[in-house]
């Protein structure tokens, strides 16, 4: 393995990490996440969270974390196309 | 040109509401923050806000969360996840299915015209023998999302890796309705625990539509590993005859 697919690795274990203790994951719910980012991706992961079988609330705050995400790329694309003013 | 001001204002109040939902920060106080500042910058300076320790830590996670993010979302930008076989298809809905054992789940990949999957979406779930399509449902989702192919899933909680009567129809119908609209219906894969079936595999993929379109409920029927004993396998010892399939839009 390269060092650089050695970093990726690292950075998708510690992406689950972050989200088990941000979520506040079950240790179900939390294993399924953790395959789903590591073996898929994590963009993967946001579009298609719902289909994985992990409570309602958590649900709701992957569909919060969607919204954030989101609107952080928008206001950023937004700075942009404004020349950075935003 | 979109209007700035609204697109701008629909991004702080999506941000405000992702952020508090996270958080724990009070919702009055974000929002009385973003009177008078960019709500964005509560991420960067926290203790601007007032915040407890819980939710100090919370911001914490989520700055590292979204940093990661967007290192990973680059490098993943060039690798999205394509389902051009059936051996995939079927490790890729094992991992989505395998521990579901108390219901019946069915799931629909929906692939653009590379095979990449554009969004996986769960169609109906039910308790075990209840769950039901909605073919309007499937319709309307692959519509929204313009696909040019889907993958049908669903599991077999009694762990049948058979594929029944019923999920034959099932396909057919699903066939019958999107054959006319030039979007393939390549697999139907059948999730028993760590093992599955693809309906390609076997040859029980229907070629061409056998009636018209019908938008009725279609039941899922349950399995019945029990009472008709199947023999049981999986990716690893399907016969010889049964060659992994490879699909081409």
């Amino acid at each position: 393995m390269s060092q650089l697919e050695q970093a990726v690795v690292q950075k998708y274990q510690d992406t689950s990490r972050l989200l088990m203790h941000l979520l506040e994951l079950d240790n179900g719910a939390a294993e399924q996440v953790r395959r789903s980012i590591e073996n898929y991706g994590v963009c993967h992961f946001l579009n298609n969270f719902e289909a994985l079988d992990i409570p309602p609330e958590i649900i709701e705050k992957l569909q919060s974390l969607k919204l954030l995400l989101n609107s952080i790329n928008g206001e950023l694309e937004n700075g942009r196309q404004n020349g950075g003013d935003e | 040109m979109m209007n700035s001001m609204s697109q701008v204002k629909k991004y702080r109040e999506s941000f405000i509401k992702g952020l508090t939902t996270l958080t724990g920060l009070p919702l009055e106080k974000v929002q009385e923050y973003a009177e008078e500042n960019n709500p964005f910058n509560i991420l960067e300076h926290p203790r601007t806000i007032g915040p407890t320790k819980r939710q100090l830590e919370k911001i914490g996670l989520l700055n590292e969360f979204i940093y990661n993010y967007q290192l990973l979302k680059m490098y993943e930008g060039k690798n999205r996840l394509k389902l051009d076989s059936s051996t995939k298809a079927g490790q890729y809905f094992i991992s989505l299915l395998g521990g579901v054992k108390d219901k019946e789940k069915f799931l629909v990949a929906f692939l653009d015209n590379g095979n990449h999957v554009i969004e996986t979406r769960k169609i109906s779930e039910g308790s075990l023998g209840e769950a039901v399509v909605y073919p309007r449902e499937v319709l309307k989702a692959a519509i929204a999302c313009d696909c040019k192919g889907m993958i049908l899933a669903h599991n077999h909680p009694g762990l049948s890796l058979d594929a029944s009567e019923q999920d034959r129809m099932l396909t057919q119908r699903l066939v019958d309705i999107f054959t006319p609209l030039d979007i393939k219906v390549m697999d139907h894969i059948i999730v028993a625990g760590t093992s599955y079936t693809s309906m390609a595999e076997r040859g029980y993929m229907p070629q061409n539509t056998k009636a018209l379109a019908s938008y009725e409920p279609i039941p899922v029927q349950k399995d019945r590993a029990v009472e008709e004993n199947y023999g049981q396998y999986g990716c690893e010892n399907v016969p010889d005859t049964e060659e992994e399939e490879e699909w081409e839009l």
